[in-house]
């Protein structure tokens, strides 16, 4: 299942991270193809996010379901394409990382679940391959958010998984697991820079 | 003479297989080359298609156990003249076809394949199949940073080539797949423009990409150059020999299409590019227009949301028109075509016109299909097992579905009555659906004879698929002799000027001979035009 987990660490407190992640409105814009979202209710939404692959764009439209609201430190989800056949999870997580920290350090940690094996390898290369496609470049850099000095830290991680079923499903996936890790990196960087609070 | 900003000898305009065919056959002769993209993407439509050529008598045709000759191929071309067809360049191509193949894969890393695919009317005189070959699989990496710059095909993203289907191959397995993702393979179309362009390039060929060709630099009635609007500013670009024009249709250009097609166009399948510049330049330089009405005819379908290069992406509908449980019908719920047949000829019943009625009574027509063909096939990008998406309607009876898509409930159900009974007894006395091998290559193979393609249409729900009148690329312009030369309207050449492809007059008039005869004369009059162009002399 492609999947993939980023972690990267804000200089806000675990409070104020979740004050600004509750509300999706505050970050749902910085979601790579983004279009618009409606929320139905607290824990219920649907999202219409344009996706390209091969120079196809395709729109989609996601229904979300939050299975999990744990403040301040833990969000679940699973999703679904109302027209698509592609299910989906995620979860976000916050830990206090106490204060003053300026080992800050923004992680892309893509694991595909079976890391070691052929697909693993493959996926690997894939990743590689597709990330130079994606950004026209030999190597991504993680974009570190500033952190200061003397305030409280919070390293926040975001896990996805995405999977496309039916007949197309196993080679979409093969297209899928790369494109998630670039989004997630966006994303994660996004937010941590709105939620960075000047020393 | 004019002021130049940068002197070529040989200035190609459009990077899709014409011109780069041509670009290569004239640096192969050791002149400087310059092909001009106005996108920022090279390879053109060429590089989103099938990337299949057609050439009549090739060297691979007995590879699938046929064989071909020059009169046999003629006698079929000649089959499908109706009087439209330029004979002459239809000899020029037979003849020069197979050595233009061997020549590219000389001179590339590319090699084809013959295909199993009949012609598209194989039961015609000299009719076969193997004119139709397919590259292989090319490792796009080969490009450098060219790669970056190759057109995607939207329409076929996953490194396959045609010749997977003759092959058997799982198109769908990840390990296959996986493994050519991997190696940077590149298919289809996409394989044939990478190959070419590396080609090209390797031979010394100049690319330049957002550079948009306007206007010929015309002196004495001879081309010497050409003007191209270039980063938001103009520059002059000499050309001591030639200019070829290899610019695709005009099937974005929607005044033209007006003006030229002889029916309604209600969408391109090609990226939306080729609005033709090559034949307003051509006809600034007087030359005389051939074929102009005519295009490669494609029904067409539409998914919401899936957009490409900014446009609704129009796709292609064939393998739903061949299997057993579909029928098109236009508003009165009437059948008016064999619905399997190839599809440039099926497009072409888009147009028939009611004189009574004053009308196209074929616009707009719908596919009509039932659970069971959704069980079984695929249909636009709906694999059986998936969800039905929403752009299909679907209603639980034949009467309710032709009241919600606005076709006349009472011939739908008769229509379907109809072709039941007769698929019941296995045939299609009203359009002979099934009888050609064509029908049934696209059909199920598992089935047997006319059942191939006949199935009936009888379990709810069932589905309809709106079904648009679409082209290819249109393929009328600029009339060339046998050297490709542009010929003016009092028909003389227009010296220093050369055109192939869908800008040009297409020779074969009406007909789409089989898979790959745009591609096929692209290739081969781009060929002709550039080693036309290397040996004429250097004006300046
Ligand atoms: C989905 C699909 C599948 C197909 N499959 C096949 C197949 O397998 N076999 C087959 O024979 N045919 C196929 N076709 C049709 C075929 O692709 C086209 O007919 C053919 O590629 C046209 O080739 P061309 O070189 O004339 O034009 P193109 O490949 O369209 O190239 C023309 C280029 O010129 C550029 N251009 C336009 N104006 C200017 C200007 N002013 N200055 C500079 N550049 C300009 C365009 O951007 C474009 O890149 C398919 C088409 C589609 C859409």
């Amino acid at each position: 299942m492609p999947e993939v987990e980023h972690t990267t660490t804000v200089a806000a407190s675990m409070p104020q991270v979740w004050n600004f992640v509750e509300d999706m409105d505050n970050w749902a814009p910085f979601l790579t193809g983004y279009q618009r979202h409606e929320k139905i209710n607290r824990d219920e939404s649907i999202w219409v996010v344009k996706g390209e692959l091969g120079g196809l764009t395709r729109t989609a439209e996601f229904k979300v379901q939050v299975t999990e609201w744990q403040e301040p430190s833990r969000v679940t989800f699973v999703m679904q394409g109302v027209q698509e056949p592609v299910t989906g999870s995620g979860e976000f997580l916050a830990t206090d990382l106490g204060g003053g920290a300026d080992d800050a350090s923004s992680a892309p940690a893509a694991a595909p679940a079976s890391t070691g094996s052929w697909l693993g390898r493959l996926w690997d290369r894939l990743s590689r391959w597709l990330l130079r496609r994606v950004t026209n470049s030999v190597d991504v850099q993680a974009v570190k958010p500033a952190v200061s000095g003397g305030q409280r830290n919070t390293q926040i991680t975001f896990r996805l998984n995405v999977q496309a079923g039916g007949a197309t499903g196993p080679v979409l996936n093969l297209l899928l697991g790369p494109m998630l890790k670039p989004v997630a990196e966006d994303l994660a960087m996004k937010i941590a820079r709105s939620v960075d609070s000047p020393g | 003479m004019p002021v130049w900003d940068e002197v070529f000898d040989v200035v190609v305009m459009g990077s899709g297989a014409a011109g780069v065919s041509a670009a290569m056959a004239a640096q192969h002769r050791g002149v400087r080359t310059l092909v001009l993209e106005r996108s920022d993407k090279l390879g053109g439509t060429s590089a989103v298609s099938g990337g299949v050529p057609w050439i009549p008598n090739n060297h691979h045709m007995h590879e699938v156990g046929t064989t071909d000759s020059r009169e046999q191929a003629l006698t079929y071309l000649r089959s499908l003249s109706l009087g439209k067809m330029d004979i002459e360049l239809a000899e020029t191509y037979v003849d020069e076809g197979p050595q233009v193949l061997r020549f590219i894969e000389d001179e590339t890393q590319l090699k084809f394949r013959a295909l199993k695919t009949p012609d598209y009317h194989p039961e015609h005189p000299g009719g076969t199949f193997g004119r139709s070959v397919s590259p292989g699989l090319f490792p796009g990496g080969e490009l450098g940073e060219l790669r970056a710059h190759l057109r995607s095909a939207p329409c076929f993203p996953l490194p396959v080539a045609m010749t997977d289907i003759d092959d058997g191959t799982n198109m769908l397995d990840p390990v296959v797949i996986g493994d050519r993702l991997a190696k940077g393979m590149v298919g289809t179309g996409m394989a044939l423009m990478a190959g070419l362009i590396k080609g090209a390039v390797d031979k010394g060929v100049e690319f330049r990409r957002n550079a948009r060709g306007r206007r010929l630099v015309i002196e004495d009635g001879a081309i010497v150059g050409i003007e191209v609007e270039q980063d938001g500013r103009m520059v002059r670009i000499g050309a001591r020999r030639a200019v070829i024009l290899a610019s695709g249709g005009f099937e974005w250009n929607k005044d033209m299409a007006t003006d030229l097609m002889g029916g309604p166009i209600e969408g391109p399948l090609s990226p939306p590019f080729n609005e033709g510049d090559g034949l307003i330049m051509a006809a600034e330089a007087q030359a005389s227009m051939a074929n102009a009405h005519e295009a490669w005819w494609m029904p067409m379908i539409r998914i919401p949301g899936d957009e490409y290069e900014g446009q609704q992406l129009n796709r292609m509908v064939v393998g739903e028109r061949a299997a057993p449980g579909s029928i098109m019908v236009n508003r009165a719920g009437k059948r008016f075509v064999n619905e399997a047949h190839n599809y440039n000829d099926v497009g072409r019943s888009f147009r028939n016109f009611d004189p009574v009625a004053f009308d196209y009574p074929n616009l707009p027509a719908w596919i009509i299909i039932d659970a069971t063909f959704l069980d079984k096939y695929p249909f636009g990008t709906r694999y059986p097992g998936d969800p039905v998406p929403a752009w299909l309607e679907s209603a639980p009876t034949l009467r309710e579905l032709a009241q919600k898509i606005g076709v006349d409930p009472d011939g739908l159900e008769n229509t379907v009555a109809r072709f039941n009974d007769n698929v019941a007894r296995g045939e299609d006395p009203d359009f002979h659906r099934g009888r050609s091998v064509y029908d049934r290559h696209y059909g199920d193979p598992s089935r047997e004879g006319a059942l191939q393609s006949l199935g009936p249409i009888g379990q709810a729900p069932y589905y309809a698929c709106r079904v648009y009148s679409g082209v290819l690329g249109t393929k009328g312009g600029p009339k060339i002799n046998a050297k490709a030369e542009v010929v003016n309207v009092r028909g003389g050449r227009i010296p220093g000027l050369y055109a192939a492809g869908n800008v040009s007059g297409g020779f074969t008039g009406m007909a789409y001979p089989g898979a790959g005869a745009t591609i096929g004369p692209g290739l081969v009059f781009g060929h002709i035009a550039g080693r036309e162009a290397a040996s004429s002399v250097n004006r300046f």
